[in-house]
């Protein structure tokens, strides 16, 4: 169902790891779009594959990782649309793509910063890359945006190397170089895990100007639901590789319609819990082995609705629950799961 | 009694006035540049069992305290008064170095904020995780791979992911290996930085439980550091809140949420996002200037993003004080003020 408005569709997108134990199919069927200006929370387990689908989007999936079927389609500026899956991923075209139209905040930063260089060399690297611009020139934007990104003593920050600057300040370094190029598309893995919640406050802000500034689309990956509930629209929840919920933010907050997105929204550790004195609940099981994957259902090891029949035979397939609401459960319709409380205000407007 | 706690148990630590500064050295010509203050003079007791706290904004000096407690860092000044299970009295682990340090390090274990860079590419899970062990006597022969199968499986993974490479492993993954690997010496104290701020939720309760569980089992010790303030609050018994390398408020953590005494620990838990898209928060934002470890503003650190600074707050530096029995702060008007806790902020029925 795409319009002219999608930036990003992603079609049943496999990504696999063969290893000496087997293969891993980190992302095994997974289907989403991206409208222009918006933006999408991703969650999922822990080891889900959504690093992995990310990084099949910029076609970086490192070794022996590799795509083996889907698209992703991207809508260029120009208004061309290219599937990413059928580019070399050493082409020119993939690489003027790459940083500038759609830029990606990675989930560990000292992954992706070089510990050779400084701060400011990435960063003035990726804006001559993009931007024709002096390298003075580059080395101010640098520290602006340094500055923009909340980073204390720009100016100093800029000539230092990561692992003289404290874990919140290198994913800062990284959003700045990130944001340098006003991408379309930005595509953030976790990237305020780090920081303090006033620090994240002021980056979270930093994007929706930005965003609404050159309309810019995010995908935004995090565990924090508080981040998901404040800043997204919409939310896709992954489990083993898969979408098994998608909807807006208030419909899946309020309503899940997948037992996956019920037991997160009831394993956060909300302010003002602790007077009441219990113990987190958690899933129960942990998350199957990748080379074994479950029959039937996926959760259906972990799911208390399991029925003991269809649920292990037969894999439900990713439906429309309502209108712009899908889930990827037999049940889906009749569970009837509780969520986060809506307030009775809003329950009459 | 001790400083800044009102328990009358003996600490399994004492921190006093602990100090870790970068460079300042004086080159061969001109004067000395201003060293960068990441820990300066810390002083707090950690009462053995229980769970110590420890938040502040990014690049307060958290991890840099942590680290000198572990003993991955050498501190500038100060003392680490450590209590030694069977010795009545206490080692400064500041002062001690070398083979004489040996025997107190494997008590004070650390979980790392950055999984991928404290794992070594190179080596298994099995050799990460089982050569400490082997190392220090722990463990040999066929007892260490059962150990660290068993390990693996506590921490939510499994035994037969002991021959794969960290980069095989989500970065989820990668920190229940860092916490594996911190429980497999047996310690007594853990310095846990931000040990499940890279997991989902579901996996952080789990962890989060079983973190507890091992503390009743082992009767063991956490600093435990993190942004998180729901955890914090779920998990911790004590809270420290750092600012520019400082302690500002220091309390038991029902008090500290419920009605906090400094301004910077009421701006914090106001940005708290909640997790419903029916509810906000009123942020109380910080204007001004970043915090500047290395020129810090005169007066109380905190004044020039504080909004309820008086001329005193310009001028003199207040000290942390101990306002109400067990809560201590530093600020020079705690008395007068009235700060919001955590739900205080809260406005439910608007939409995010
Ligand atoms: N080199 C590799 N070899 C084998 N398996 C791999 C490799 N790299 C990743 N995987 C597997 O792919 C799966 C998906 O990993 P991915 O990093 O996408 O997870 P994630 O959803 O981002 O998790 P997290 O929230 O912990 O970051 C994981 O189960 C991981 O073990
Ligand atoms: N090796 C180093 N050389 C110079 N400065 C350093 C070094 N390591 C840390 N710093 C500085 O010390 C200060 C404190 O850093 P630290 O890593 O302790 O912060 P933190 O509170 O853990 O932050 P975060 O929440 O972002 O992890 C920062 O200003 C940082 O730039
Ligand atoms: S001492 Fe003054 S400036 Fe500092 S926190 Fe208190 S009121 Fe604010
Ligand atoms: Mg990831
Ligand atoms: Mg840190």
């Amino acid at each position: 169902m795409s319009d002219s408005n999608t930036i990003l569709k992603i079609d049943d997108l496999h990504t696999h790891y063969d290893t000496p134990q087997g293969t891993v199919r980190a992302v095994a069927g997974t289907s989403l779009e991206v409208h222009r200006g918006e933006t999408v929370g991703i969650v999922g387990e822990s080891g889900c594959g959504k690093s992995v689908m990310l990084r099949s989007i910029l076609r970086i999936v490192p070794h022996p990782g590799r795509i083996i079927g889907g698209s992703i389609e991207f809508t260029r500026r120009d208004g061309e649309t290219v599937d990413m899956v059928k580019l070399d991923p050493n082409s020119r075209k993939i690489r003027s793509i790459r940083g500038d139209e759609i830029a990606m905040i990675f989930q560990e930063p000292m992954s992706s910063l070089s510990p050779v260089h400084t701060i400011g060399d990435q960063i003035i690297e990726a804006i001559v890359l993009h931007k024709s611009v002096s390298n003075t020139e580059a080395r101010s934007i640098a520290i602006e945006m340094l500055g923009k990104v909340a980073m204390p003593r720009p100016e100093q920050i800029v000539d230092q190397y990561p692992h003289e600057i404290s874990g919140g300040m290198r994913q800062r370094a990284m959003i700045a170089m990130a944001l340098s190029c006003e991408p379309r598309l930005l595509i953030a893995d976790e990237p305020t895990t780090a920081l303090d919640v006033t620090t994240q406050a002021q980056i979270l802000d930093l994007m929706r100007r930005l965003q609404s500034e050159f309309n810019m689309a995010i995908m935004f990956v995090t565990h924090d639901l508080g981040v998901v509930a404040q800043m997204t629209e919409h939310v896709v929840v992954m489990y083993m590789g898969q979408v098994v919920e998608a909807g807006s933010v208030k419909e899946l907050f309020t309503a899940p319609r997948h037992p996956y997105t019920h037991g997160l929204l009831h394993s956060i550790p909300r302010l003002g819990q602790r007077k009441l004195g219990r113990r987190l609940v958690s899933i129960k099981g942990s998350v199957p082995d990748p080379f074994a994957r479950p029959s039937g259902c996926p959760f259906h090891t972990r799911c208390q609705y399991n029925d003991g029949d269809r649920c292990v035979r037969e894999e439900p397939a990713l439906r429309e629950v309502m209108p712009g609401h899908s889930a990827r459960c037999h049940y889906a319709e009749t569970l009837g799961l509780q969520g986060v409380d809506k307030p009775a205000e809003a329950i009459n407007a | 009694m001790s400083e800044h706690t009102t328990q009358t148990a003996t600490p399994i630590l004492s921190v006093r006035q602990l100090k870790k500064h970068y460079g300042g050295k004086k080159p061969l010509f001109g004067p000395a540049p201003n060293p960068l203050r990441a820990v300066d003079g810390i002083s707090f007791d950690v009462i053995e069992g229980e769970t110590f706290g420890i938040v502040g904004e990014s690049g307060c000096g958290k991890t840099t305290l942590g680290r000198c407690i572990a003993r991955a860092l050498e501190p500038t000044d100060g003392q680490m008064l450590y209590r030694p299970k069977d010795e009545k009295e206490p080692v400064d682990l500041a002062r001690l170095k070398g083979k004489a340090l040996r025997p107190y390090r494997l008590d004070v274990q650390m979980i790392f904020q950055d999984p991928i860079s404290s794992l070594n590419p190179r080596m298994t899970l099995l050799d990460i995780i089982g050569e400490p062990m082997i190392v220090n006597g722990l463990a040999k022969g066929a007892e260490v791979k059962r150990r660290v199968g068993e390990l693996l499986e506590r921490v939510g993974l499994r035994a037969d992911h002991m021959s794969r490479y960290p980069h095989a492993f989500s970065g989820g993954q990668r920190q229940r290996i860092g916490i594996a690997r911190a429980l497999a010496l047996n310690p007594r104290v853990i310095v846990c930085d931000e040990p499940v701020s890279a997991l989902d939720v579901s996996v952080q309760a789990q962890i989060l439980n079983l973190l507890q569980d091992l503390q009743t089992e082992q009767n063991l010790t956490y600093l435990f550091i993190a942004h998180d303030l729901g955890v914090v609050e779920y998990l911790c018994d004590r809270v420290a809140v750092m600012y520019v390398g400082e302690i500002v408020e220091l309390s038991d953590t029902e008090r500290l949420f419920d009605k906090p005494l400094h301004p910077y620990t009421e701006a914090l838990m106001s940005a708290v996002p909640e997790a419903n898209p029916y509810s906000v928060r009123q942020p109380k934002i910080l204007e001004g200037d970043l915090a500047n470890a290395v020129n810090r503003p005169d007066g109380c650190h905190f004044h020039p993003r504080c909004s309820y600074c008086v001329n005193r707050c310009r001028t003199e530096e207040p000290q942390l004080r101990e306002l109400e029995p067990g809560r201590w702060v530093r600020c020079h008007r705690a008395e007068e003020l009235s700060l919001s806790g955590a739900s205080d902020t809260l406005v439910e029925g608007v939409e995010a």
